[in-house]
């Protein structure tokens, strides 16, 4: 899983989110890593969708703005989860090397 | 003004996802620019454009001829090298595409030719082209 897509999934929060909100709450979220233009967000959200891990579920015009929601699927909490999980994992790992070699045991 | 330009890079996407995708495009592009980055967004929009124009091609040609295969190939090629013309020029030429094909495989860029005359470009073939044959479309 991308960058990208890890911060636009955790994102959701649960709830349903337009473009602009998931853009912005992804900016946030990786403290300025990830900045989204409409056509990346749109490639990706379309991606999303054809993988199952989100879900169209509403278009509406919002102060003059046409808006298209998503929301994420279980698939895509699952998914979420698991990479997680993972960089959990992996970090685990990557400081107790780090901790071995800083402290080696004698020889 | 931010409006015009955008939506000129939105004829960068194919016409069914330009229909689909267009006006929530248009608005998430203005909304994400408010603060400032629009080149940002002008580029985002013309990759995205040219991404899609790209896969949806691959699409169409999958179950193609080898023959077929290539001038589509040569087609991508040009396609996502897709030259974009500035008014900066003088001219009121805002975009200008070059399709190539090979003689006797021009289907796909015939039909592709079709789509951008319907969408409003001008296109004209190279009468004695020096590699197969070409079409310049320009969209003013």
């Amino acid at each position: 899983m991308t960058e990208q897509t890890l911060f636009i999934l955790a994102g959701f929060d649960g709830g349903e989110r337009h473009g602009y909100g998931i853009a912005r709450t992804a900016e946030e979220l990786s403290e300025g890593r990830v900045r989204l233009t409409a056509g990346t967000l749109y490639g990706a959200l379309g991606r999303l969708s054809e993988q199952g891990l989100i879900e169209e579920t509403d278009e509406r015009v919002v102060e003059g703005r046409r808006r298209r929601y998503y929301r994420i699927t279980a698939t895509g909490e699952g998914a979420l989860a698991a990479e997680i999980e993972r960089m959990r994992a992996t970090a685990a790992t990557l400081r107790r090397r780090s901790a071995g070699r800083a402290n080696p045991e004698p020889a | 003004m931010k409006r015009r330009v955008v939506e000129w890079c939105l004829m960068a996407l194919p016409r069914k996802r330009r229909e689909r995708d267009g006006a929530v495009l248009r608005d998430l592009a203005l909304d994400l620019s408010a603060d400032g980055g629009f080149a940002r967004e002008v580029w985002g929009l013309l990759r995205c454009g040219t991404s899609a124009r790209v896969s949806a091609l691959r699409q169409r040609i999958g179950a193609s001829s080898i023959r077929r295969r290539v001038a589509a190939l040569t087609l991508a090629a040009v396609a996502a090298s897709a030259l974009l013309v500035p008014i900066a020029t003088g001219q009121e030429t805002i975009e200008v595409e070059r399709l190539v094909c090979a003689p006797g495989a021009c289907g796909v860029v015939e039909r592709s030719v079709g789509r951008y005359q319907r969408d409003g470009w001008r296109c004209e073939r190279d009468p004695d082209p020096a590699r197969g044959v070409e079409w310049t479309c320009r969209l003013t």
